[in-house]
């Protein structure tokens, strides 16, 4: 009779909901706070990190730093959106900028961009865990079961993202290279001891010679962690060769798919680059304008493994990657000809 | 006790052996506990010497080291990753 009772009631009432609802509650309120306690530790060390660098108001900067935004541009118009987003995305930069020197005065611009990817990494985390918190009381307060449920498949990704942010934290507080530095590294690889010049802000080239190959070796401008403007310095450096190219080869890390290993590298066409937009066209453009032939070698990884120290596998994958970058010279660019090598990629650690 | 019983008996305790195999097995595995160790490597521009060491603060890719014990040439830093080590 019990057990009659109790499967009526299960099948025939929302009782059954209710209790699913009530369960999925409690386990995503127990993640939030896993979630709440990575923002916690991220801030504060976003604070020391800043007090150590001489902030007078390390909590109001970096409150100011974490909860600041970006309104992309009307994208129902498109003419001229990447000119409109690279203006967005320049003035963000800036004030960003502007808010760390009046806080803590003149520092090294290695300095500040270290500082400024780990209050970025903060930015990340103090976000998740408001989208987490705001979708959970958004679906207690509807009782909407099927967006906790939603929320509650999701949570295993959401942590995971979350962790491999707050681990990356290490690696820009000590200054180690990520795994997203492998481009840089390639590029350092190539050229380790030919002088850098600085060709647009952050961005330096360097020339060096594969047998008999002038080669343009483009990166991002190290230690500090930043990603240069690539685009713009591959732009530049084919105008003053007045096109006079014959191959760009763009070398960027990857994400790969479950299954794939790391470290595998994979050769394509096209600009290897993650950017918004502005810099990825701006290869585009330049290689169109002039006919150009524009080569990718990618290295595959995890997203956990692009955000973190960089490991064994990707630094090893880079020698090779190299070398991939050489064979291609020595085969597809004629004698005499010029080439423009380019590791995307944050250049953290790496000169 | 009939040859049901005896039967039905066997699998309960293979199964528990089983179990009891696996935990056993897993602990074992789970004894062997890892470290992740930042390095720091460490090559002559010439390339005929190289060492590992443990990342210290301030290094970086590309970071002078002083001289090459062998031919007297530069040492650089030429790459900083995470390494496993069991222990």
């Amino acid at each position: 009779m019990l057990l009659f009772l109790t499967l009526f009631l299960m099948m025939f009432t929302n009782i059954g909901q209710k209790l699913q609802l009530m369960f999925m509650t409690a386990n995503l309120r127990s993640k939030l706070i896993i979630l709440e306690r990575m923002r916690n530790d991220s801030l504060a060390r976003s604070e020391k990190v800043l007090s150590i660098a001489g902030s007078k108001n390390p909590k109001r900067t970096v409150r100011r730093l974490t909860e600041f935004f970006v309104i992309e541009p009307v994208n129902i118009e498109p003419t001229d959106i990447i000119r409109r987003l690279s203006h967005i995305l320049e003035t963000r930069r800036h004030n960003i900028r502007r808010i760390l020197l009046e806080d803590l005065g003149e520092k090294s611009k290695h300095e500040l961009n270290n500082i400024e990817v780990i209050l970025e990494v903060s930015a990340a985390l103090n976000y998740l865990y408001k989208l987490v918190r705001h979708y959970l009381l958004l679906g207690e307060k509807t009782s909407n079961l099927v967006l906790i449920m939603q929320l509650s498949y999701l949570m295993p990704h959401i942590l995971r993202i979350a962790e491999a942010y707050h681990k990356s934290l290490d690696a820009f507080e000590k200054g180690i290279p990520i795994g997203d530095s492998l481009g840089p590294l390639v590029a350092f690889k190539l050229a380790p001891t030919a002088p850098r010049h600085e060709v647009v802000e952050e961005t330096v080239y360097s020339i060096i010679e594969v047998d008999g190959r002038l080669v343009y070796v483009v990166k991002a401008e190290g230690p500090g962690a930043t990603v240069g403007k690539p685009g713009e310095a591959i732009e530049k450096l084919i105008e003053k060769e007045k096109g006079n190219i014959s191959r760009i080869i763009t070398v960027d890390a990857a994400l790969k798919m479950e299954g794939e290993e790391t470290g595998s590298i994979a050769e394509g066409v096209g600009a290897a680059i993650g950017d918004p937009g502005p810099e990825k066209i701006r290869i585009e453009r330049i290689a169109t304008k002039y006919n150009i032939p524009v080569d990718a070698i990618v290295v595959k990884m995890g997203a956990e493994e692009a955000i973190q120290a960089m490991n064994k596998k990707i630094a090893e994958a880079a020698d090779k990657a190299a070398e991939y970058v050489k064979e291609i010279i020595k085969t597809r660019v004629p004698k005499g000809g010029k080439v423009i090598v380019a590791g995307i990629g944050n250049t953290v650690g790496i000169i | 006790m009939t040859p049901l019983q005896i039967i039905q008996i066997a699998v309960i305790v293979a199964i528990i052996l089983l179990l009891a195999l696996s935990i056993m097995l897993a602990e074992k595995k789970s004894s062997k506990k890892k470290e992740k160790k930042t390095i720091t490597f460490v090559r002559c521009d010439k390339g005929d010497y190289e060492s590992k060491r443990d990342f210290k603060p301030g290094d970086f890719v590309g970071k002078v080291e002083g001289k090459c014990p062998r031919c007297g040439d530069i040492l650089r830093v030429y790459s900083i990753y995470v390494e496993e080590v069991e222990i």
